[in-house]
């Protein structure tokens, strides 16, 4: 299994504190797309024509994923990728840190802050926080090819607005090579990245107070 | 044999959706909430007489309520089968084509800069009687404009709209004291009898027509962002449309009771003169002779909240509009970018905020005066290229539906957008023929001639921009329009002309 929602989950914070490193609307829609990833490595769905499409309805092992599956068995007449994006998106944030916290990843940090509470989730091992952050710089720096699992990642990061950050240290020509990765994906995963970046696009167009 | 149905209990997608969705009144609120009543009133509307010396602003705003109204009845249909419903440029781009469609992009560009860098001419006009009274410092308007610059830039970057319940609070208020001090106004006429002069007709003869017709257009901008609630609405169909007209009644009511209410207290004979000594105080002196100061003070601070409240308004707008045609690389992609912490369109932001500075700055170092040749002018010149853009719109209504009928009435895609788009032009003829006196200006000013000009000239790049990106990269031009949809056009995908979404 692919873990993409915990690794996307780890990009989108600091290794260290936990804090996000991107704003929240962006984050839910990336952990949204990166969990129908994992459903549609598992090959469980499969993205077309701007619809998610059932291959296969057997319960993942995850048990996450089994209760998105089912949530999208039930509702059949819906099937269009963006509704599913902005619906998933809105509860994401808060099931992927559970997730990350029941395997031990991360730990709750209940802080208090004037009337309200906030809470943040702190990673328990730096290095594996770091380990997503780690691959994808490495092999954009180094111009080395990416396997489809971690182009996909890095598809996800360039869509929600990572990509600036994740460039940082690299070469110019690693630029298009992060787009090239969105344009020359496997089509499934193509649609499911543009539709992610149209969506992160339309929150900044329809945001209200 | 009876079949059975089993009623599935909606779930939780389903009952979002539903849970979600908008009526009328909520609709007219959200239109109404960017409309900042005041401004209009105590600002746009004194500086008209002042600047133009003509009584028929309340009957003119009768008149382009009923205008816009019949526009309303295509747009609203077209808006039904568009991918980008909110930006008029959009409607041009599907409706007559590209070339058209960037051409109206450039014209908004310039008319919502014009209209939100025009209100920090506003704004120290409109704190300085608080400044006084409260603090007895008399700042120069250039000071006050820069605080508000600065905290509409810091804002904008920091991706915080003016909240919708402090939006919805101020729109009632602004509202309750508008109405007061118009009853207040009518109550108290000069010379004992309510005079109806400023709303006959005899008016709409006389000349400068063309300007108190683009003075009215002002006070309606941001009517026509109803349609970007339709996703969001109960029933689409009757909601937005209902909602649009609604909005511009009430709009279109409210300004010409106060502007008429205006005359009566003054005397509609000398109403030009007291504008022109009196300028934004005008409502507010009647209203202290009404009922005293503390009401008189509260409509101050009304006031520069109002303007506050338009100049973040117009600013997100503006920068939104930036954002889209990046994303669409229509403009250069970078625009398109949001800033990884706060969301925001930040590039965008801040080069509307550096637009606003430099103007500001060029005022208060030539020693302009802001509130006719900042304020009033950006503000008309605004308005004119809305008007621009409306017309436009309502050209492009018809030609979409002249390709493809799409299931709607002759009178939504034909009668009615034939209507309006032919008064529409007549009102531009007026408005550009009348530009001298919009502006208050000898009629071979320079001004009148290269304000309307101007807008030729961004209609000009537009068109020429749109047939060099047809040419150089063929994709990008395939998907002007589409707004941040473009994406997805842009890689050959299937683009539904509305994909269901949630908000």
């Amino acid at each position: 299994m692919h873990p993409f929602a915990d690794d996307f989950f780890r990009l989108a914070h600091d290794d260290k504190t936990g804090r996000p490193r991107l704003h929240r609307v962006a984050t839910g829609l990336g952990l949204a797309a990166a969990l129908i990833g994992e459903l549609v490595w598992l090959g469980k769905l499969t993205v077309r024509d701007g619809s998610l499409h059932l291959l296969d309805s057997a319960p993942p092992d995850d048990a996450l994923t089994h209760a998105l599956l089912a949530q999208l068995l039930a509702e059949p007449q819906h099937r269009g990728v963006r509704i599913w994006l902005d619906f998933f998106s809105r509860e994401a944030h808060d099931q992927v840190a559970r997730r990350l916290w029941q395997a031990g990843h991360v730990r709750k940090d209940v802080s208090r802050r004037l009337l309200r509470q906030s809470v943040t989730w702190v990673p328990t091992d730096v290095n594996v926080a770091y380990h997503p952050w780690w691959r994808l710089t490495t092999h954009l720096d180094g111009q080395s090819p990416m396997d489809h699992g971690d182009a996909f990642l890095a598809g996800l990061a360039a869509v929600t607005g990572l990509d600036k950050e994740l460039l940082v240290d690299a070469p110019p020509s690693a630029r298009r090579s992060l787009e090239r990765l969105v344009t020359n994906a496997w089509p499934p995963v193509r649609e499911l990245l543009v539709h992610t970046e149209a969506a992160v696009g339309d929150a900044v167009l329809h945001y209200r107070a | 044999m009876p079949s059975s149905t089993v009623t599935r209990p909606a779930g939780p997608l389903s009952s979002t959706l539903a849970e979600n969705r908008l009526g009328v009144p909520a609709v007219v609120f959200f239109v109404m909430s960017a409309a900042t009543p005041l401004t209009v009133v105590a600002g746009v509307v004194t500086t008209g007489y002042a600047t133009t010396g003509l009584t028929g602003i309340a009957l003119a705003f009768v008149l382009i309520g009923l205008l816009l109204a019949l526009f309303s009845v295509g747009y609203v249909a077209m808006a039904r089968h568009m991918a980008n419903a909110g930006a008029f440029y959009s409607y041009a781009s599907q409706g007559i084509g590209r070339p058209a469609g960037v051409a109206a992009a450039w014209i908004a560009l310039l008319a919502y800069n014009a209209l939100q860098v025009g209100l920090y001419g506003g704004i120290g006009a409109a704190a300085g009687p608080l400044l006084d009274q409260w603090f007895g410092i008399s700042p120069p308007w250039w000071v006050v404009a820069l605080v508000a610059w600065a905290v509409t830039a810091a804002l904008g970057l920091l991706r915080v709209d003016v909240n919708g319940t402090v939006l919805a609070v101020l729109l009632v208020a602004e509202v309750a004291v508008i109405l007061l001090y118009s009853l207040g106004s009518l109550f108290n006429p000069a010379g004992g009898e309510v005079s109806l002069q400023a709303l006959s007709p005899g008016n709409l003869f006389g000349t400068g027509v063309g300007a108190i017709l683009v003075i009215a257009l002002l006070g309606f901008v941001g009517f026509e962002s109803s349609v970007v609630f339709s996703e969001e609405s109960r029933d689409p169909r009757r909601t937005v449309p209902v909602a649009t007209f609604v909005s511009v009644g009430l709009i279109a009511g409210l300004y010409a009771l106060s502007a008429w209410a205006m005359t009566v207290a003054v005397g509609p004979d000398r109403i030009v003169e007291v504008s022109r000594a009196e300028g934004t105080e005008v409502i507010f002196n009647l209203a202290g002779g009404h009922y005293g100061q503390t009401i008189v003070d509260i409509g101050h601070a009304l006031f520069v909240t109002s303007i506050l409240a338009a100049l973040i308004s117009f600013h997100n707008t503006t920068a939104r509009y930036m954002f889209a045609l990046g994303r669409e690389h229509v403009l250069p992609s970078a625009l398109g970018r949001t800033s990884r912490r706060t969301g925001a369109p930040a590039n965008a932001s801040m080069l509307q905020s550096l637009v606003g500075l430099a103007v500001i700055v060029t005022y208060a170092v030539a020693g302009l005066d802001p509130l006719v040749q900042l304020f009033f002018y950006l503000g008309t010149s605004g308005g004119l290229g809305v008007l621009l853009l409306i017309t436009m719109t309502s050209v492009a209504v018809i030609a979409f539906f002249a390709r493809d009928h799409r299931g709607e009435s002759t009178w939504r895609r034909l009668v009615a957008p034939g209507i309006a788009a032919a008064a529409l032009a007549a009102v531009v003829v007026l408005a550009v023929d009348n530009f001298a006196t919009l502006l208050g200006v000898a009629p071979d000013h320079p001004l009148a001639w290269i304000i309307p000009s101007a807008y030729v000239a961004a209609a000009a790049i537009g068109v020429v921009w749109a047939l060099v990106l047809k040419s150089r990269r063929p994709v990008v031009y395939e998907t002007i329009g589409l707004g941040a949809k473009s994406v997805t056009a842009r890689l050959g995908l299937a683009t539904p002309a509305r994909t269901e979404a949630l908000q």
